[in-house]
């Protein structure tokens, strides 16, 4: 399973996000570009109980994870806690259970879904080489169809070797891993790890928007998705039945359902590379708070 | 200190004016309130030197090897707009000088740069050499007095590297706030290390200051970041050096600077043993201290634990009755060193700590080293009945440690060799008589019944200490002590 293995972007589709972007929000880069629309808040976490996350909204993924990731995710208060008002998510160096290092991810799963709206986080990033800190979203029903049929909607992903540049992403069949739709935002004279930025979408029927405090910065509709057809082998293990299921959703839309909202801080893996000797230990992403909104 | 003219004198009158003109206004401001503001001009160089007179390039001094003739405008090369600064980087053998740097210096008040958080500019060179130095902050000049040197605030960057392309280069300001009147806005130092020799080339365009909200997670050192202890004598100065800071640029690369520890902040945690005055450690008394330092309120990584040891007992026997080598209360015979750096010896040091004109012998890497006094003139001990010596030891003492002293005598003849030399030696550990210890003066005063193969002492000629400190075959792992009031008496 590769859940969220999603950097290079076909040059083709930057290419026509970038168009897009420029026909849709033309009129609105100035003062007047209106960035959120979704304003009733349905669900908040503003961390202000310290101790574990609320447990009625979090669940803590124990153990390893994916994409040649090399933390631990732990639920000792080493890793995660809440804590002035603040989630700490803290990635350590350290031998634990066959890993280098530890560090926290937690999940709304089975605890919080929700179709379409606002999802946002005020966040400062840790950096340095190797760290891939994240905020996103995976369709609810990822245990009946599996991924990436369930769709993922990454509001926020960053290698710590660029503090400067936040990326946004979808996958979905026939768009997932490399082959993920992408957009990223080079912040102009700042950066990701000395303040806290909100990090958000807004995602509705048929769009999705991707903002960064009050730049918004890529769109993704229907219209992006990819057109390639279904590789022949992909049906090669299945029964006639099956591929043509698959057949059928992919390159589909798959962001009408409820979605969950994952938090984690990873090290290494593919899509930062390793920490090297340059990267600092332990180091800390704060969350100030996790946001949802509807219309 | 040679200085090469530029003749943009529109240019620079136009700048001046403007000058004026802002300082006008903000005085209406500020009259009487707050102290006056100097300019705040951003721009070092575009096209042309922006805000500074024809005779902004002061080039180090010709003395040093500084070749003056390779500083120039190119009108034919440039990052953006119409020309660029060429320096020639000459080779290491030109008989005009084999490297070029110096200042750009603001002849006038100095700059407000309180707003800027780094130097910047678009470099490019001939190949790919490495710039030695590249900074700001230093201010020396042909109308001021010859050993005038201003480094009040001076930073610099070392081993720029270059490319064959024109590549942005960031230079943090460890502290903008304190340079409010800074003159030195530019310095450079190359040679021909990095290219076996060869001259050649580079360019410097848009050079100027910013304030770029891309540079983060600055981190200051102090002792090159390492937390270091030592030794040092009560009375003794001591100045931290390695003192700098690292920060990250927007494209995830660290850049350190070394820069005046005049941005830091110094402390000590136990103000009886040093006072810390800016980078300046005074020892005043004897204990142990830890020597820290800000940068603003940021701790600087690194620290220097000192252990501030008094001088060895001051002697008391009436000089009639010493004859001696080594010693500031007697008049010592002459010796030929103290540190011969004999064959496989490691040793360096000799009488080189001078504590307010109590001189101290400190040996460092000692496997064995000898004092020798017979070129000088051999030692008649005949009528002596002892030897004495102070020793500390900088070491933690282990098993197996010790210190032997040699006494080597030349016999009747007083040459090395003929059959009749004598040597005999003590060896001290941490169970001999006077035993060994780490951290305090020991003072070995023993009969020359101790040197038992020491059969005749007339012609004395060398002292030898042996501790195999840095030999890993033998055991005996001290490296590091001092020695005072080496002396024969009765």
């Amino acid at each position: 399973m590769n859940f969220i293995n999603k950097f290079k972007t076909e040059t083709y589709k930057l290419l026509y996000i970038l168009t897009l972007s420029v026909v849709v929000f033309s009129c609105e880069t100035d003062d007047t570009q209106t960035v959120t629309t979704f304003n009733k808040l349905v669900m908040a976490d503003e961390f202000d109980t310290d101790g574990s996350p609320n447990s009625g909204l979090w669940t803590n993924w124990i153990g390893t994870a994916f994409n040649n990731e090399l933390q631990y995710y732990t639920d000792r208060p080493e890793n995660i806690k809440v804590e002035d008002g603040m989630l700490h998510i803290t990635a350590r160096k350290e031998n634990f259970n066959g890993s280098q290092y530890t560090s926290a991810r937690i999940e709304t799963k089975g605890l919080f879904a929700q179709r379409y709206g606002r999802f946002e986080a005020r966040i400062k990033l840790p950096w340095g080489k190797g760290f891939w800190p994240a905020f996103w979203l995976l369709g609810n029903n990822i245990d009946e169809v599996t991924w990436p049929f369930c769709g993922e909607i990454d509001i926020m992903e960053n290698r710590g070797q660029e503090p400067t540049i936040v990326h946004g992403s979808v996958h979905g069949p026939g768009y997932s891993a490399s082959k993920a739709i992408t957009k990223t935002y080079d912040l102009q004279n700042d950066r990701l790890d000395t303040d806290f930025h909100v990090y958000g979408i807004e995602w509705g029927e048929n769009y999705i928007n991707y903002y960064i405090d009050d730049v918004l910065y890529n769109q993704i509709t229907p219209d992006d998705l990819p057109t390639t057809p279904l590789p022949e082998e992909a049906c090669d293990e299945l029964t006639a039945q099956e591929c043509f299921s698959l057949n059928r959703t992919w390159n589909q839309w798959v962001f009408d359902q409820p979605f969950y909202i994952i938090i984690n801080l990873a090290v290494g893996g593919d899509f930062p590379g390793s920490p090297n000797a340059e990267t600092i230990f332990p180091q800390t992403m704060l969350v100030d708070y996790v946001r949802v909104y509807t219309k | 200190m040679k200085k090469r003219r530029f003749i943009y004198l529109k240019m620079v009158f136009l700048l001046a004016l403007v000058s004026v003109i802002n300082v006008s206004c903000e005085r209406e401001l500020s009259d009487d309130v707050v102290p006056a503001k100097f300019p705040n001009t951003a721009e070092i160089f575009t096209d042309n030197p922006v805000g500074l007179t024809d005779q902004f390039f002061v080039s180090f001094d010709p003395a040093t090897g500084a070749n003056v003739d390779g500083f120039g405008v190119d009108d034919n090369v440039a990052y953006e707009g119409k020309s660029s600064i060429r320096i020639d980087v000459p080779s290491s053998t030109d008989p005009a000088g084999g490297y070029i740097g110096g200042i750009f210096r603001d002849r006038g008040a100095g700059r407000d740069l309180t707003g800027y958080n780094a130097l910047t500019f678009w470099a490019k060179g001939s190949t790919t050499a490495t710039i030695g130095d590249i900074g700001f902050g230093t201010t020396f000049g042909d109308d001021l007095p010859l050993d005038f040197l201003d480094e009040t605030y001076a930073v610099s960057a070392k081993n720029i590297q270059l490319s064959t392309d024109w590549r942005k280069y960031i230079i943090p300001i460890p502290d903008p706030s304190r340079l409010v009147k800074e003159t030195g806005l530019f310095l450079f130092a190359a040679g021909s290390d990095s290219t076996g020799g060869l001259g050649y080339t580079f360019w410097i365009d848009e050079l100027k200051f910013e304030n770029l909200g891309t540079i983060g997670q600055a981190r200051p050192f102090i002792n090159q970041g390492l937390d270091s202890n030592g030794a040092a004598f009560v009375g003794e100065n001591l100045i931290v050096t390695g003192v700098g800071v690292t920060s990250n640029l927007a494209n995830g690369q660290n850049i350190s600077v070394i820069a005046s520890p005049n941005y830091f902040t110094f402390s000590s945690s136990n103000p009886s043993v040093a006072r810390a005055e800016g980078s300046q450690v005074s020892l005043v008394g004897e204990g142990t201290t830890t020597i820290t330092a800000k940068l603003g309120t940021t701790d600087a990584d690194g620290s220097l634990e000192i252990s501030s040891i008094g001088l060895a007992p001051t002697p008391t026997l009436d000089p009639s009755r010493v004859i001696s080598i080594f010693s500031d209360a007697y008049t010592n015979r002459p010796v030929d060193y103290f540190n011969g750096y004999w064959n496989f010896s490691t040793t360096q040091g000799q009488d080189d700590i001078n504590i307010n004109g109590n001189k101290i012998i400190k040996y460092t890497a000692l496997n064995f080293v000898g004092t020798e006094f017979q070129g000088a003139k051999t030692i008649n001990a005949s009528q002596m009945t002892h030897f004495h010596i102070d020793i500390f030891v900088e070491n933690t003492l282990k098993p197996g440690d010790f210190i032997r002293i040699i006494l080597q005598d030349l016999g009747a003849d007083n040459v090395f060799g003929g059959g009749n030399d004598r040597a005999g030696s003590i060896t001290l550990t941490s169970t001999s008589a006077t035993p060994l210890v780490n951290g305090s003066w020991i003072s070995v005063d023993v009969p020359f019944s101790s040197f038992p193969t020491l059969t005749t002492r007339s012609n004395l000629a060398q002292l030898v200490y042996v501790t195999e400190g840095t030999n890993p075959n033998a055991t005996g792992s001290i490296t590091n002590i001092f020695i005072d009031n080496i002396y024969f008496h009765n």
